[in-house]
């Protein structure tokens, strides 16, 4: 087991090498450099070339490339130059908005979830299971944005009970405590990880009720509870797990969307906003930040079913 | 031509003494800047300014919105080119820090003599010599008086922070005013600066274009090179590249914004009491040593940051700002927002947008096709300015045909400016290619039948069988360009034009599609035309830089001699108002197809007030706080 | 009752395996609607324009933004143009993007995964550490950031898209080769002499065609989502040329004007098109998947 997860942790440094690589050409082979972008259009050429040899790109791909990753191991994610901050404490000021937006939503989903998953298998094919089946369906074929759009017609417009607006402080404790503003974009978060998790709990509950060993369970005597609670559950929970390592890039992306329509100070407007501003470090940064993140999320769900899951260990060793 | 000169001068001498005397103040209550017309007899307005509120005044803190993207990035008030490019940078200084001239007088860009830092200068020597007399009414908050020894340092440091880089003062360009025509500034005594130039310069033009840029910084305080060192001599080279670096490295700091010493010695009306850098958010209090004209208690002034239009729009209409504006999506909502309480005023800004040509563009000959100045024309016929004024602008903008817009008025307006030489109208566009050999198809594309240079065909390097079809490129934001440039590839192809759009965005359009920069000449022959908006015209709105061969922002290498010669002239000769003919020439002679101007609207408080001229300059985004006060 | 359906269930005529699937797919209902919801868009989307007359390429600058009314059911755009004549347009693209996408991604990423499964060892390692590597990019970035660049057309986004979606089913049928390439009845094949070749074409392909063909369904419902988020974004389609997210995003800048013809008829269309892919999916997957088929054939 520890030759497996000593393993898998080396894979993943060489994945993060090969994304690093990656990403770093791809930007840099769509905006080598910035400097025109920041100086805007009244500078003169003498200026860009000065600026770009001033900071760092004037050189060869792989000397900049060099240079960023050693930046990175310092904890230097790059400066960006057009809102004259650097990009960590650019993100150290917004990560946090960003990872409640995304918490808070997918804590209140899982929570939902599984029972709505087991719900749903056990009883399967009732009205009850028809309705939320089709409700989740509704709410995963929706693009995001559209979800918000109708929310916020409906509830900020219309009923006028909740804002149009995210909250727009940067303050953690205040943006908490603001469920006039956060309220539309949580519940609306909530219900599209919802929706996803629960086309696969219904999947995979419906799979381990088939399994063999439910129906050992129930030959062998044991209340219908416990058989729900003891294997179904513990089963059913594993893609749980899975999930929410597995969801980190669609956490990221939906943050990007509800942050662009809600207007909250997180990382996923700062990106888009450094897309229409050319703001390349930020968006090399944020990638491959979101990449790592990817990794580690896939690591520590990968991690999590070994343990839990024996069946998986010994299809590893075989 | 002495004698002519003389009489410029002299007539300059009495516009200024006339001007002084219209609105000289004493201190105290606001006074009207007197020269400005009153919004009623505006032409060109979206909505009206109300009177000023007589009665009871008092003072507050005024929230004004800040619009996206414009946070302040940079506080020192030698700015430096990328600063520049946000929009609102020395709108932001100069709350703290005033120019030398203070060009902006209600809606027009004029000066407002009281609120300058200087008499104008008087010229002698065949323009080569400029002595300018300092105010006497305006001191440093710690109260050191506003002297000519601030203007040499000022002049001092721009040199410095030139030597270092181009791009470190942002109305710099190379060869040309401060600091490379200035051979040497001096102050003989503590009100008077002498400045003498290498060689004639217009002088209209140098007051407006580069004076007018010079943001007094004070010597007496800040001519060191670290926090606690002693008063350097800034007149040694080596000792101002250390001060600039040091001031520099001061303002890159934004943490330090509102606590840095430096940053609180001011001679504007306010200074700077908090500053949130990752938002943008800021907090200006009254500066009572202020000189210049203000309400009679001048209010906190508080920034609120906006991340969209959206959201900003949003605050408007729960009227939780006092200042604000009306973004270009949400002009049909005028009633909404004034009956939450708000004054709703816009007029266009002093700017030109357009399409700018690519004349070096070997695709398709498109550049021996748009050389030729009927072509030209007819795409200026296919445009339906007013039409886009009203679909798009929701009637908020004005037209214009030239690099002056129609409004503002400025002493500078040519009078082609005022009627559209080329007006809406596709069977003139057609009539114009017909006569020239082109085959016209209406849906598709045009084909020159009749090649050659002679009467009625279509022109130098165009072969027969060439199609009249070229790609433009636009900026995605903000929408109107989207819609502006979609209108006209549909009146474009009834005439045969066929025109295929490309989106972008501005960030790449002027990295790439720009010809004189090194990232552009890859793309030289990949576009046709451009539209990323326009640029701001300078009090003195000569498009020298622009409209210039080889200048620095000739995107389409836009190359006519006569246009050279009117620049140059502009620039050089001795005739203050010589830019008209500049203007005039380009209206006519389209460099670029020239788009409407949108207005900017403003909003405020009806609980608000100040005088009419001050509420219209807020559409010419200089927000005067220091003279709004609340009523009632 | 003995278990009568061979594990795999291929040594039989491979015929009787999709008539049963056939079967089971038209009794599924939601099914049958999601079939005829999405055979109703494509009639409506490339048919429609011979009946419906609308001019959606010159600008009305006097009618913009006009509610549904006279000669326009669904009202008119920011432009003039009709909406109802532009749900059709831009029906065309999104589903032409959303069917071609899918294409690429099946196409590479079938052949990377069976050649990846096939082969083993260090060139099976590399070859879906590179997967991984890409799986492991956040989608939507890199495919704005590249959209910047590289102009929309809908050849470009279709490209675009299909360069990132080739993923999954590289590995869904690598996995399916994996656990076929030891089954019974390869090895029988093989000690039958048969080349790579033929277990790839004749055994391995026709057993993983399933998963293949759920996961294109689902695929072409995932890159008309993409395709709309790109749109209102920003980065869609342009004029002439437009699809259903750039249609939402110029409605979004009306949201607070209430000009609701503008966002929810598009809205509708999405969500109608994505739901019908998803519930033929479903059902594929549902028809194809031989432990269920056991399941359900025990039952009745």
């Amino acid at each position: 087991m520890t030759a497996y997860l000593i393993r898998r942790c080396g894979t993943s440094v060489i994945i993060l090498i090969g994304i690093s690589i990656f990403i770093f050409g791809l930007l840099h082979l769509v905006y080598p450099s910035p400097a025109r972008a920041i100086l805007g259009p009244k500078a003169s050429q003498l200026a860009v070339t000065q600026w770009n040899q001033q900071h760092g790109f004037a050189g060869s791909v792989y000397v900049q490339y060099w240079h960023y990753v050693d930046g990175v191991l310092h904890g230097n994610f790059g400066y960006s130059f057009k809102l004259n901050q650097s990009v960590s404490s650019l993100f150290a000021e917004r990560w946090m908005l960003s990872a409640y937006l995304s918490g808070v939503s997918t804590a209140l989903a899982v929570l939902i979830a599984i029972p709505l998953g087991i719900y749903q298998a056990v009883r399967r094919n009732s009205i009850g299971d028809q309705f939320l089946t089709s409700v989740t369906f509704t709410a995963y074929a929706m693009p995001d944005y559209l979800l918000y759009m109708i929310a916020i017609q409906i509830f900020a417009l219309t009923l006028k009970v909740f804002s149009t607006q995210a909250s727009s402080s940067t303050n953690l404790v205040t943006v908490a405590g603001d469920f006039h503003d956060m309220t539309l974009p949580i519940l609306c978060m909530t219900l599209l990880i919802l929706a996803g998790y629960s086309r696969y709990m219904r999947s995979a509950a419906m799979d381990t009720l088939a399994q063999d060993y439910i129906k050992a369970a129930r030959a062998k005597g044991l209340p219908e509870r416990l058989v729900l609670f003891r294997h179904l559950m513990r089963n059913a929970c594993l893609p749980v797990i899975t999930l929410i390592g597995l969801s980190i890039p669609s956490l990221l992306s939906g943050n990007l969307i509800a942050e662009y329509v809600f207007n909250y100070n997180g990382l996923g407007l700062l990106f888009y906003d450094s897309l229409s501003n050319e703001d390349y470090p930020v968006l090399l940064a944020y990638t491959l930040v979101g990449a790592i993140l990817t990794v580690a999320g896939n690591l520590i769900a990968d991690i999590a079913l070994t343990v839990a899951d024996p069946r998986i260990r010994l299809i590893e060793q075989h | 031509m002495k004698r002519r000169l003389v009489a410029a001068a002299a007539a300059l001498c009495l516009l200024t003494l006339v001007l002084a005397a219209c609105t000289s103040s004493s201190s105290g209550a606001a006074k009207g800047k007197g020269s400005s017309t009153p919004s009623a007899a505006l032409g060109g307005a979206f909505g009206a300014i109300p009177a000023p509120a007589a009665g009871a005044q008092h003072a507050g803190v005024i929230t004004w919105a800040e619009p996206p993207n414009t946070a302040p990035t940079w506080i020192l008030p030698l700015y430096t080119s990328a600063a520049d490019s946000v929009s609102d940078t020395d709108e932001f200084s100069f709350y703290m820090w005033r120019p030398l001239y203070w060009f902006s007088n209600g809606v027009e860009p004029t000066e407002t003599p009281s609120m300058s830092l200087a008499y104008d200068p008087v010229w002698s020597d065949n323009d080569t010599v400029a002595t300018i007399r300092m105010r006497a009414n305006y001191t440093w908050s710690d109260g050191t008086p506003v002297s000519s020894a601030d203007v040499v340092f000022t002049m001092d440091e721009i040199k410095a922070a030139i030597a270092e880089s181009a791009a470190n003062w942002g109305p710099y360009s190379q060869g040309s005013g401060i600091p490379d025509e200035v051979a040497s500034v001096a102050a003989p005594n503590a009100s008077t600066v002498v400045i003498t130039m290498k060689a004639s310069v217009n002088p209209g033009w140098f007051l407006d274009d580069m004076l007018a840029f010079v943001d007094l910084m004070p010597a007496h305080a800040w001519a060191k090179a670290s926090a606690n060192g002693p008063l350097l001599n800034y007149a040694i080279a080596a000792n101002a590249k250390k001060i600039y670096n040091f001031l520099a490295a001061a303002s890159g700091s934004l943490s330090t914004y509102a606590t840095n010493p430096l940053w609180k010695v001011v001679d504007g009306p306010y200074t700077l009491t908090k500053f949130t850098a990752s938002t943008g958010a800021f907090t200006l209090t009254p500066n009572p040593s202020y000189g210049g004209p203000h309400a009679k208690t001048v209010s906190t002034f508080e920034a609120i940051p906006y991340t969209s239009d959206t959201a900003e729009f949003d605050a408007v209409r729960s009227g939780s700002v006092d200042v604000g504006y009306l973004p270009v999506d949400d002009i049909k909502q005028v009633p909404l927002v004034k009956a939450e309480g708000y004054n709703v005023f816009g007029y266009p800004g002093y700017f030109f947008n357009y399409v700018a040509y690519n004349f070096a563009d070997k695709g398709a000959d498109f550049n021996n096709i748009i050389a030729q100045l009927y072509v030209r024309q007819a795409l200026a016929h296919l445009e339906d300015e007013q039409g886009y004024i009203d679909a798009f602008m929701g009637g908020a903008g004005g037209q214009a045909y030239g690099p002056v817009p129609k409004y503002p008025a400025s002493p500078y307006t040519p009078s082609d400016a005022t009627n559209d030489p080329y007006p809406f109208s596709v069977p003139d566009a057609i009539a114009l290619l017909k006569s020239h050999g082109w085959t016209v198809n209406p849906g598709s594309a045009d084909v020159c039948t009749s090649a050659g240079t002679g009467q009625g065909e279509c022109g130098a390097g165009i072969p027969a069988g060439t199609k009249l079809a070229f790609n433009l490129v636009y900026s995605t934001s903000p929408a109107f360009i989207e819609q502006e440039c979609t209108a006209l590839a549909s009146e474009a192809a009834n005439a045969g034009i066929d025109i295929h759009l490309q989106s972008s965005n501005y960030n790449y359009i002027i990295t790439y599609y720009d010809n004189p920069t090194s990232t552009g000449v890859p793309y030289i022959n990949k576009w046709a035309a451009e539209d990323f908006g326009g640029y701001v015209d300078s009090t003195y709105p000569t498009t020298q830089g622009i409209f210039n061969t080889g200048g620095a922002e000739n995107e389409g290498s836009y190359s006519d001699p006569t246009a050279n010669s009117l620049i140059n002239s502009s620039v050089t000769s001795g005739n203050p108002v010589a830019v008209k003919a500049e203007a005039s020439f380009l209206t006519l002679n389209q460099p670029g197809l020239f788009q409407p101007d949108n207005d900017w609207v403003s909003v405020w408080k009806t609980n608000l007030s100040a005088p009419e001229a001050i509420w219209a300059a807020t559409t010419q985004y200089y927000i005067d706080a220091e003279y709004m006060y609340f009523t009632g | 009752m003995s278990n009568l359906t061979p594990e795999g269930g291929e040594i039989g005529p491979v015929r009787s395996g999709w008539r049963l699937g056939l079967r089971e797919f038209m009794h599924n209902r939601l099914a049958v609607v999601g079939l005829v919801t999405l055979v109703f868009f494509v009639a409506f989307c490339f048919l429609g324009p011979f009946f419906y007359h609308s001019d959606i390429t010159t600008a009305n600058l006097t009618g913009t933004n006009a509610g549904p009314g006279a000669g326009h059911p669904l009202g008119t755009d920011d432009e003039g143009f009709d909406v109802l004549g532009e749900l059709m347009k831009g029906g065309q693209a999104s589903l032409e993007i959303g069917f071609l996408s899918a294409i690429f991604a099946i196409a590479i990423g079938a052949a990377w995964g069976a050649v990846s499964g096939l082969a083993g060892g260090l060139l099976d390692s590399a070859m879906m550490r590179v997967v991984d590597v890409l799986l492991s990019i956040p989608f939507l970035f890199i495919v704005l950031i590249v959209s910047l660049r590289y102009g929309a057309s809908i050849l470009s986004l279709s490209l675009i898209l299909g360069m990132f979606t080739w993923l999954v089913p590289a590995r869904l049928v690598r996995g399916e080769v994996l656990s076929l390439k030891t089954r019974d009845f390869v090895l029988a094949a093989r000690s039958a002499g048969a080349t790579r070749w033929r277990l790839i074409n004749r055994h391995l392909l026709p057993n993983a065609l399933s998963v293949i063909i759920v996961n294109v369904t689902f695929n072409i419902a995932d890159a008309i989502l993409a395709v709309s988020y790109l749109g209102f974004l920003g980065f869609g389609l342009h004029y002439p040329n437009l699809d259903w997210g750039d249609m939402i995003s110029d409605g979004i800048n009306y949201l607070l004007d209430g000009y609701w013809w503008l966002i929810y008829p598009v809205g509708f269309c999405i969500v109608a098109t994505v739901m019908a892919c998803n519930f033929v999916g479903d059902a594929l997957r549902d028809a194809l998947d031989v432990r269920l088929r056991r399941r359900l054939t025990r039952r009745c």
